[in-house]
């Protein structure tokens, strides 16, 4: 719950406290082509879920990251821990209970 | 609550049903399934939906869905998992707990893509081997890589992954292409693309990574062709484990035996897309639209001729 009061920095200072504490940090590697990439983002949209797109097609360092974290030449692969990048957990493929768990939906 | 009719899949076929079922004032649910937008929404562009020179399938499932949702249809998430007759309207389990009710059902689940059946193929999905040319042809920039299948999904990708890999081998079991073509015509003015006929993958190597196969005849000298990605795309098998629960005929292929009309074998069950056996495998959004369509009127005079009687 955010407590809000009357110091317009405190309130602030709790957002971010609210944001580092509950919200996840979601990163998807996708490529244009990749239809299960859109219902991957599509269900973060539905969800008001905040995520970070990093296309492999275009970008050979996020493809390097993407085999390099996973192991995979496929996308999409998701992952979603702490704001610090903590407790990362990782998601392969369109795998929607497993998006959902790791949201904790 | 007793719907007048249950649309079970939300791809083409079963989008166009809810859009008609809306305007016949039919009270309608669509249950989505597990793959929103069946195989459209990842089938990438689309330049043969009258209307669209060109457009995302994904793009044009949306639209679809909004359209459906416009005259009233309810969507729900999930996937139906039981549909069985009680008494003259029948019963269906969403994700095993919540229950619908509706006189008329139109199945219009799809098909799955096939797999090669080889015990390996499991282990080595991601690691060089890909189900979807489409999403993960970009990846392989620079690399050898093989496309097996001769059918349209098949040459898509083989042309879009010209585009990044340095050479492409499209393995083919028949003597010609099966495609469209205009997709045809655009492969064969690809440099970088062999087609090796008459040709089938016996082996795939590899155990952490997916590192070449072996056909069933030499292709420069050797039947072991190195490779740096596979790809898969040998067609699809229907998704009619429904069908066959609530006593659907279906034909040799598993595919649901449809009249005309999208009837079933089965009063009040109409099927529509790539489920039905309608088209004898031609599979298109235009087919599975119209054919969405086509169940929505059989739904509709179903339920109008039940009410008439009663």
């Amino acid at each position: 719950m955010i407590l809000l009061t009357r110091d317009p920095a405190r309130n602030i200072l709790h957002l971010l406290n609210f944001k580092n504490n509950y919200m996840k940090k979601v990163v998807i590697y996708t490529t244009p082509t990749c239809g299960y990439c859109k219902l991957a983002k599509a269900l973060f949209q539905e969800k008001g879920i905040a995520y970070s797109e990093k296309d492999v097609a275009a970008d050979s360092a996020a493809a390097d990251e993407m085999i390099q974290k996973s192991g995979q030449m496929g996308v999409p692969v998701i992952t979603i821990s702490e704001q610090d990048g903590s407790n990362e957990k990782l998601i392969i493929g369109f795998d929607k209970a497993g998006i959902l768990a790791a949201l904790g939906i | 609550m007793l719907y007048d009719l249950l649309v079970i899949g939300s791809g083409a076929a079963g989008q166009s049903a809810a859009i008609y079922a809306g305007r016949y004032l039919l009270k309608t649910i669509l249950v989505k399934g597990h793959e929103w937008g069946g195989e459209t929404a990842v089938a990438s562009i689309i330049e043969n939906y009258p209307g669209y020179l060109k457009i995302d399938g994904f793009e044009l499932m949306q639209k679809m869905e909004e359209q459906a949702k416009s005259v009233g249809v309810e969507m729900k998430e999930g996937l139906v998992t039981s549909l069985k007759k009680d008494g003259d309207h029948f019963v269906a389990l969403v994700d095993g707990k919540d229950e619908i009710q509706a006189k008329t059902v139109i199945l219009a689940t799809g098909s799955r893509r096939r797999r090669l059946g080889m015990p390996i193929e499991d282990k080595l999905i991601g690691k060089g081997l890909s189900y979807c040319t489409t999403c993960d042809a970009p990846l392989y920039k620079g690399k050898i890589v093989a496309i097996i299948g001769g059918g349209d999904s098949s040459i898509k990708g083989a042309n879009l992954a010209a585009e990044y890999a340095e050479k492409i081998y499209l393995v083919v079991r028949a003597n010609k292409l099966n495609g469209e073509p205009v997709n045809e015509q655009r492969l064969l003015q690809k440099k970088n693309v062999e087609i090796l006929f008459e040709t089938e993958v016996k082996e795939i190597l590899g155990s952490e990574r997916m590192e070449g196969v072996v056909l069933s005849k030499e292709v420069n000298g050797s039947t072991t062709l190195k490779l740096g990605g596979l790809f898969v795309e040998i067609g699809a098998i229907p998704n009619n484990d429904l069908a066959k629960e609530v006593g659907v005929e279906l034909d040799q292929y598993g595919y649901v035996e449809v009249d005309p009309m999208m009837n079933t074998n089965v009063p009040g069950i109409m099927a529509a897309g790539d489920l039905a056996n309608e088209t004898q495998g031609f599979k298109q959004d235009i087919v599975a639209a119209s054919q969405g369509s086509i169940a929505a009127t059989s739904a509709y005079q179903y339920v109008d001729s039940a009410s008439t009687n009663h």
